[in-house]
């Protein structure tokens, strides 16, 4: 299980913002697309899943040509993917509970009471237990985006997408949502792609990392070749984190 | 798809060009929206989820139109009735037609025109409105794109239910709306003394058709599925933020008030 995109180039108008991205995210690992805001990440997020059409370029999910697929084989495809958004994107008329409950009515055929174990138990590896009740207007910012995670995890996808998965998180809750990513990524095999700012996280869990700057593919390599990379602008960008190196786990 | 990138060639085309040729291009808007908006509603009529999924929405937006819309009809039907009877009395004050008349005019009024068409106007400020603020707001804080990551339909999961609860909704509402205009005539009447509700009965019996109800219904199917899926067509393309959203229920309530008018110009053409 693994993702491959090939020379991916997306334009808004007259602004390139991804040219010619080449990448093969890895299965049962952490992929990590690190860069700084407005470098493209989240647009090239969205080219692979099918949310933004790249101009050019190919992506194939386990060797399946992706941009080829017809409409039904698309959505078929789709449901292996569980994805967190960078605004959460949560139903806001559904409670958290019916959020998390949502893709499980969809696609399976459990019953309710099935259901309700299984979001209570996702909601509990997001540190959430017991807020099923609440609507999404009443969380707070860091609790929408532990949900969305709750949400793209309930299904056990092929695929896991979380787009800054800890981007308001105090440091304790963000380690858990790593160290939950990771589990989740060991426990299934998934090919899990993590958008992130989080020097930390990346030198913690990122197996595989991809660093873009102004939407070119700046440098790959696994954490633990960071402190030994030859790029000035990835040596930059981690620097200005103010993280120690030591923190790598080897 | 091909249909699809043949619109999408137009708004490109529209953005590169500049002077008489945008012009140009720029008259083939309307075509570009049409387009669009058949295959949405192609998309829309693909289900692909359970059944069970779409049943209870239905019943949901069924009630939600329906309820929601009880009071503003009832008032309205009433004083329309009303206002028909006393109208068709001043008209008729010579004397030279029979007070039954009354009756006849408000029927017919009623039925052909005044329920399903000022009813469904009425409805396109609300119920419509409505769904395209709905949809427009799933858009822009990308809850739409969050169904279609699942793999949910997201045209057939959100709209489909919407346009079948407008087709039951609606024209129960039309046909609650065309009762309450006789009830608003006859109280004009007989309060004021204008007419008698034997008069006025009279004057139904003897003039309206069943057919009447049969267009009246055709009409309030019609015009139900214009306010729903322009609407929902709204909304569901709605680029940008909050201030979209609400130009975008704007824009709704305008063009499905306009296809309304036409189209109930070409019912009564082509039917009557
Ligand atoms: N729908 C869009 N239309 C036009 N331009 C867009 C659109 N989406 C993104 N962009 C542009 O693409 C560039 C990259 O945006 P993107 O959201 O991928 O940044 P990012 O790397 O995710 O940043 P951040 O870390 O802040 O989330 C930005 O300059 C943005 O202006
Ligand atoms: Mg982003």
């Amino acid at each position: 299980m693994s993702i491959l995109i090939k020379g991916i180039c997306k334009s808004f108008g007259e602004q390139k913002v991804l040219q010619d991205i080449d990448f093969e995210f890895a299965d049962s690992s952490v992929n990590m697309i690190i860069g700084a805001s407005g470098s493209g990440k989240t647009v090239l997020a969205k080219c692979i899943v099918g949310l933004l059409k790249p101009d050019k370029g190919e992506i194939y999910y386990d060797g399946v040509d992706f941009l080829k697929l017809n409409e039904k084989e698309l959505r078929l495809l789709r449901r292996k993917i569980g994805m967190l958004f960078q605004s959460s994107a949560l139903f806001d008329s559904k409670t958290v509970g019916e959020n998390v409950a949502f893709p499980l009515e969809m696609f399976t055929k459990m019953s309710k009471n099935e259901i309700k174990d299984r979001v209570a138990f996702c909601l509990e590896r997001v540190n959430l237990p017991g807020t099923e009740s609440k609507y999404p207007s009443e969380l707070s910012g860091g609790m929408k985006k532990r949900v969305g995670i709750a949400r793209a995890i309930a299904l056990n996808p092929k695929y896991l997408f979380c787009d800054e998965p800890n981007s308001g998180l105090d440091p304790k809750t963000a380690e858990v949502i790593d160290h939950l990513i990771e589990d989740i990524t060991d426990e299934f095999k998934t090919t899990t792609i993590v958008i992130s700012h989080d020097i930390k996280s990346v030198l913690t869990i990122g197996d595989k990392i991809l660093f873009i700057s102004k939407g070119r593919k700046e440098w790959e390599g696994t954490r633990q070749e960071i402190p030994s990379a030859n790029n000035a602008t990835l040596q930059d960008f981690i620097k200005t984190s103010g993280v120690n190196l030591q923190v790598i786990r080897y | 798809m091909n249909l699809e990138k043949y619109f999408c060639f137009i708004i490109v085309l529209q953005s590169k060009l500049n002077g008489s040729l945008c012009k140009f291009v720029c008259m083939m808007q309307p075509f570009y929206h049409i387009g669009r908006y058949l295959l949405l509603l192609q998309k829309t009529f693909t289900l692909t989820e359970k059944l069970k999924v779409y049943l209870e929405a239905i019943l949901i937006e069924v009630v939600a139109m329906g309820i929601g819309s009880v009071m503003i009809v009832f008032i309205i039907s009433l004083f329309i009735g009303a206002v028909g009877t006393v109208q068709t009395a001043y008209q008729i004050s010579s004397g030279f037609y029979p007070k039954t008349v009354i009756g006849n005019v408000v029927s017919a009024s009623a039925l052909l025109e005044m329920a399903p068409t000022i009813t469904c106007l009425i409805l396109a400020g609300k119920v419509g409105s409505n769904i395209t603020s709905e949809i427009g707001t799933m858009r822009v804080t990308e809850q739409i794109d969050a169904l279609e990551v699942m793999g949910v339909n997201s045209a057939s999961y959100l709209i489909f239910p919407k346009i079948i609860g407008a087709l039951i909704a609606v024209p129960i509402l039309v046909t609650f709306a065309a009762f309450l205009m006789h009830v608003g005539g006859i109280l004009a009447g007989v309060l004021t003394d204008i007419v008698s509700y034997a008069q006025f009965t009279e004057g139904v019996r003897t003039y309206t058709q069943p057919f009447f109800v049969t267009f009246m219904l055709i009409k309030a199917v019609s015009f139900s599925f214009i306010i729903s899926s322009i609407s929902a067509y709204e909304g569901y393309f709605v680029r940008g933020g909050a201030i979209e959203v609400g130009k975008a229920s704007t824009a709704a309530v305008v063009r499905s008030c306009t296809t309304i008018i036409i189209v109930n110009y070409l019912l009564a053409k082509f039917l009557l």
